[in-house]
Parts: structure tokens; C-alpha cells; sequence
């Protein structure tokens, strides 16, 4: 809506293809939830800091 | 009556004065149905067009002054009583609108739709077909599937099988940047900074609270000209879990919007970002 350039994490929910933005300039992340994890997992920092230093090279 | 061919709806129905859209959406469902708004005010240029959608959300709708009214049907933080339905009801049979486009399918909106009176109603089947009188609720219908295409999207092509113009989505929403002074940004800090919104509606959509800890001094480390932002609802499982962040934060962010900026005001941040990062997005 704003078409800010945009790392955006996600849980894996079984309708996220509805939700993802559509080309533009966005990086979309999808992590895990793993068994007796409360929080989201398998996303690595160095993967969002990654997809921001490429939406800023590329902004 | 039972539902007509979709096919040639808006031909039919180009003539209307008074439209209504109704979708009863949180906040990504509305931000979703903006081209499909958008493709309803092209092709009924001359009505009043009027949206219904969650009441705390309404204010987003500042974003789309295209649109002639905005209502608000309440959902949360509770859902509507018997009462606020029947008022509801008697307000948009009150309004005598020609046609109400409904490409949400949910059940509650169905029985609104059916009962507002309207003269045309064209709905969106819901998956499975939904119940047995489902049809009988809409003048005109269509089906289309729900999960292959983003939401924006599917709405759009619904409205291409009711004879609307299949155009390329267009949002056509107008960040007011007056919003900006709320949040005490200026022009000259336009690109400056990342915005973060961390949190979202339940820890396992979130990332662990010492990993945001490690992205923000990441971020900082890698981004040494960029001034961080972050931002949270004004719920108080967000609040909470904000002050938890900046307590482990070594030093305090530039801007930190603990639930004290409108959707407006926050999408006038955003838009004025160098780059955002949330949990949820706008």
C-alpha cells in the first residue's frame, strides 16, 4: 500500500499465499514452528539483515 | 429470488446512485480490498459509494477519500450484539442502496447483504459452496478460489466475472503525510530510517525476543546511517512485550510508537521509511 521496500516474516500458515505481497520491492521470509518452540524459528538474523541490504542496494 | 448470470452485472447495474461494499475486514483484509474498491469506483463513477468494514479499523480509510462513506460494523475487541445487527440492518435498508457488492462469503456478511434490502447483490461464493440458501441471499454470484492468489488479487478477478474491467490492481490509497507531525518526523527525514513492527497477535507468529534483540543490533551495525523506528499497537500484550524489547535494548531507538499513532499516522511513517521490517505489514 505504501510500497515501502519491506522484510517481512511470516509463520507458516497453511493460507499464507493469499497474504504475500505480489512482486515489488519485498522480501518475505517464512520461518517454522517447531515442536515445544513458543516463538517462530528457522529464520536466521543474517537472513533479514541480507534482505534489507538488498531492498536498500536495489531502493 | 434465485441468483442471475454474474456475467453481465455491472452492465446491468451501471446505472446505480447509491453502491455499498460490504466486507466487515481487520486490517489486511481492508488493505486487500483497496483495488477492489478502486474497480467499483471506476465503474459507478456518478454513485455515492459507501464501504462497511470492522470499526476499529475505519480510520484507515482516511487513505481513500474516493470513497463517499465510510462504515464501521463492530468485531473487535467484541463482536456485534443482536441489537447493533438489527440496528445495522434497519441503517442499510434505510439507505435504499441499488447494489451491494459482498466478496467477502463469511456468513455473517451473507445475512447482512440478504436482509439490507439492496436491489442487487452480488456475493462471492464461500469455499465448499456454503449453506443450502447461500445463493438465494445474492441477485448475482461468483466463485472463485481462495487460496492461489494473493487477496488483492482474487478480489479483483471476482469482480472481472461480474462484467467489472479486468485491469492491473491498483491500491489508489493517499498516505496523508500530515501524519508525520504526530510522530515528530519532518520531511528531512524522509528515507532515514527502518521502521520495525515486532509484534503481531500471538508469540509463535513472532520472532524470540533475543533474536529481535540481535536483528536490532544487526541492523544498527550494518546500517550505521539508518536511525531505527519501532512501532507496536496500542493492545496490551504489544505494550508489554515493547517495554520488555527497549529494556534489553542498549540504547533507546530514535522513535519508538508504543500504540500512540492512528493507522494513518502510521502509514505516513512507514511511507516515509527508508525500509520496514514487520511482523505485521501495511
Amino acid at each position: 500500500m505504501t510500497n515501502t521496500p519491506t522484510v517481512a516474516w511470516f509463520w507458516p500458515n497453511p493460507g499464507i499465499r493469499q497474504w504475500l505481497p505480489n512482486g515489488g520491492p519485498y522480501r518475505v521470509i517464512v520461518g517454522a514452528n517447531e515442536p515445544g518452540a513458543n516463538h517462530l524459528g528457522k529464520i536466521e538474523t543474517q537472513q533479514l539483515v541480507r534482505a534489507g541490504q538488498i531492498l536498500l542496494g536495489a531502493a | 429470488m434465485a441468483a442471475s448470470n454474474a456475467e453481465n452485472f455491472l452492465q446491468r447495474t451501471r446505472a446505480a446512485k447509491k453502491v455499498m461494499v460490504l466486507d466487515l475486514g481487520f486490517l489486511g483484509d481492508t488493505v486487500h480490498l483497496l483495488p477492489a474498491l478502486w474497480l467499483v469506483r471506476q465503474a459507478y463513477p456518478q454513485a455515492e459509494l459507501h464501504v462497511t468494514v470492522a470499526a476499529h479499523i475505519t480510520s484507515l480509510m482516511d487513505c481513500v477519500p474516493w470513497v463517499n462513506r465510510v462504515w464501521g460494523y463492530m468485531r473487535y475487541p467484541r463482536h456485534a450484539t443482536l441489537r447493533e445487527n438489527i440496528q445495522m440492518v434497519a441503517r442499510l435498508r434505510r439507505e435504499q442502496f441499488d447494489v451491494l457488492i459482498n466478496l467477502n462469503g463469511s456468513d455473517r456478511s451473507s445475512w447482512l447483504t440478504f436482509l439490507s434490502g439492496a436491489r442487487e447483490r452480488l456475493g462471492r461464493m464461500p469455499n465448499g459452496g456454503g449453506p443450502p440458501f447461500w445463493q438465494r441471499m445474492f441477485t448475482a454470484h461468483v466463485a472463485h478460489p481462495f487460496t492461489e492468489e494473493p487477496v488483492y488479487e482474487q478480489r479483483c478477478r471476482c469482480l472481472a466475472k461480474a462484467g467489472f474491467p479486468s485491469t492491473p490492481p491498483e491500491f489508489h490509497a493517499q498516505v496523508d503525510p500530515a501524519g508525520l507531525r504526530a510522530a515528530d518526523i519532518s520531511g528531512a527525514d524522509k528515507g532515514s530510517y527502518v521502521h520495525i513492527s515486532p509484534f503481531t497477535t500471538a508469540d509463535f507468529k513472532e520472532l524470540p525476543p533475543e533474536q529481535l534483540v540481535e536483528l536490532i543490533a544487526a541492523l544498527t551495525k550494518h546500517f550505521p546511517e539508518k536511525k531505527l523506528a519501532l512501532s507496536c499497537a496500542p493492545v496490551p500484550r504489544e505494550l508489554e512485550k515493547m517495554e520488555q524489547l527497549l529494556a534489553q535494548l542498549p540504547q533507546k531507538p530514535w522513535r519508538v510508537f508504543a500504540g500512540n499513532l492512528s493507522l494513518m499516522q502510521l502509514a505516513a511513517v512507514i511511507q516515509h521509511s527508508g525500509a520496514a521490517t514487520p511482523g505485521r505489514s501495511i
